[in-house]
């Protein structure tokens, strides 16, 4: 007979080595704080974006290729084994030369944006494309052999299928610059936002919170026949974007991807609440604040997106809407993101232990609490500062930004820390028990 | 007691688990018979103040005597 945490051990096959996830973690946080000093800086030029290469662009590249996909592939690489019932590679290099390609990569593409210099953007766009091609590949890997979740492998595929949209839009539009051009610019930039945001992103947070949040709320997965609306609304939203961008039906059918994009949101919401509300946990502390504020500005991302094609003047649409669409996409990760490490953290400490340390004996709450306070401060200052052109109120909110930023990686460090301190003193241990 | 979890798709089995463990009387056990190491649910036993043990099963199985940690 074994202990369940000796037993852990024969689930190794389906956990990764716990350096291979918390590098991508860790990454991210870092990134998350050089992406508000990096709006910090562009503060003055926020109001009047419209692109180009500069810090702006590069304080939001810094959060969507820094923040987003990275916690994202950090969390899919190890949370889609256990969902698909799939083993991880054994290896360590594929996660390790992706970890690095991308880091790489990114620092190209940000250092290119905010120093002008189209080389360093162009060789970053090419390290983070193979990195994520070979992302594609452990991917596909887990998604061609997975057991049973229909409803995750299908957004788990689209999301794939979205990956290779977005990654030739982003090499096109990174070439512009060093004279390349292989997508007609306008058409390019449709494309990368169509299938960065809501194509990759938004199908794979979609597809991983139909696990994440009825687990994390104790609650049972919602009726299939909405969740299979909802990601039928979603990929017809984006065929019907895909084939406006393309040239092959009138414009004005944009809007019905926005529609469909929309209720197939408000629908995923919906049932995401209702397992809040029907669960047995009730109490999900400030990590599904977040959750709930990332929903709130998402679904007023849509209004704006309408409001934008159907030209109806309201000020800064554009600019406002890319907070909104980001901003909701970053506030959501965050929040998942506080809410895993820990638990993460507890399941690799815990290994091999009789007794293993609790989620919440690896959170640090007040670090969280406070990142929290000053991350919905910044949302509101960023917002309030774009609508009232007001460069102060811009400069409040991403000062406020870079301090939750920080106090986000301070609550992490605590994570990391405790759980490498676990580690070392089972490895450590491992020789007396033996002698 | 003992409950079924096989064929359920995540995170059913977890839900099912955490539910039945908060009914029981104090002394009292729960075996889960499982086609698969529940990987997410030793955390939150250890939350809850459980243990997990892995004991024998049918091929194929994995089965867990869960206990209250005293």
């Amino acid at each position: 007979m074994a202990t369940a945490n000796t037993f852990l051990g024969s689930a190794s096959g389906r956990l990764l080595e716990a350096s291979i996830p918390f590098r991508f973690f860790a990454s991210a946080v870092f990134f998350h704080v050089l992406a508000w000093l990096a709006l910090a800086w562009a503060a003055p030029a926020i109001v009047d974006f419209v692109g180009g290469l500069g810090w702006t662009l590069a304080g939001v590249h810094l959060l969507t290729l820094g923040v987003l996909v990275m916690t994202a592939l950090g969390a899919s690489l190890q949370l889609l084994p256990v969902a698909t019932r799939q083993p991880v590679m054994s290896r360590r290099w594929p996660y390790e030369l992706l970890w690095s390609l991308y880091v790489l990569g990114v620092l190209g593409v940000v250092v290119g944006m905010a120093l002008w210099l189209p080389a360093a953007l162009w060789l970053g766009a090419l390290s983070v494309t193979l990195a994520l091609l070979l992302y594609l590949w452990l991917l596909g890997s887990n998604l061609r052999g997975a057991k049973g979740m229909p409803l995750v492998v299908v957004h788990g595929w689209a999301a794939t299928l979205s990956l290779l949209m977005l990654l030739a839009s982003a090499l096109s539009l990174a070439g512009l610059y060093s004279g390349i051009i292989l997508i007609e610019r306008s058409t390019a930039i449709g494309l990368h936002v169509t299938f960065a945001a809501y194509g990759f992103m938004g199908l794979l947070v979609m597809g991983f919170s139909y696990i994440l949040v009825p687990m994390f709320a104790l609650a049972e997965n919602p009726a299939p026949a909405w969740s299979n609306s909802s990601l039928g609304l979603a990929l017809l939203a984006i065929a019907v974007a895909l084939l406006v961008l393309m040239g092959l039906v009138p414009p004005i059918l944009f809007r019905v991807a926005i529609v469909a994009a929309a209720a197939s949101f408000l629908i995923h919401v919906t049932l995401m609440e209702l397992a809040l509300r029907s669960g047995m946990r009730r109490h999900l502390g400030s990590s599904f604040v977040l959750v709930r504020l990332g929903w709130a500005c998402l679904t007023a991302s849509f209004a704006l997106a309408l409001a934008l094609e159907m030209e109806t003047g309201v000020r800064h649409a554009a600019v406002l809407f890319g907070i909104l669409l980001i901003g909701g996409l970053v506030t959501l990760l965050l929040g998942v993101l506080s809410r895993i490490v820990p638990f993460l953290a507890a399941m690799h400490a815990g290994a091999g232990m009789r007794r293993p340390p609790t989620p919440s004996n690896m959170t640090a709450q007040r670090p969280q609490d406070i990142h929290l306070y000053c991350h919905s401060a910044a949302l509101t200052l960023l917002l309030a500062g774009v609508f009232l052109d007001n460069v102060w109120l811009l400069r409040g909110g991403t000062l406020a930004g870079s301090a939750g930023a920080v106090a986000y990686a301070v609550s992490f460090l605590h994570t990391w820390r405790r759980m490498t301190q676990m580690l070392a003193k089972k490895v450590l241990s491992v020789p007396s028990k033996s002698a | 007691m003992h409950v079924e979890v096989r064929g359920l798709a995540p995170p059913n089995p977890f839900v099912r688990i955490i539910g039945l463990i908060e009914r029981l009387e104090p002394g009292q056990t729960l075996t889960v018979h499982h086609d698969r190491d529940p990987v997410p649910l030793y955390a939150e036993l250890a939350e809850r103040g459980w243990l997990a043990e892995s004991i024998a099963g049918e091929p194929g199985e994995v089965r867990l005597l869960l206990s209250r940690d005293v």
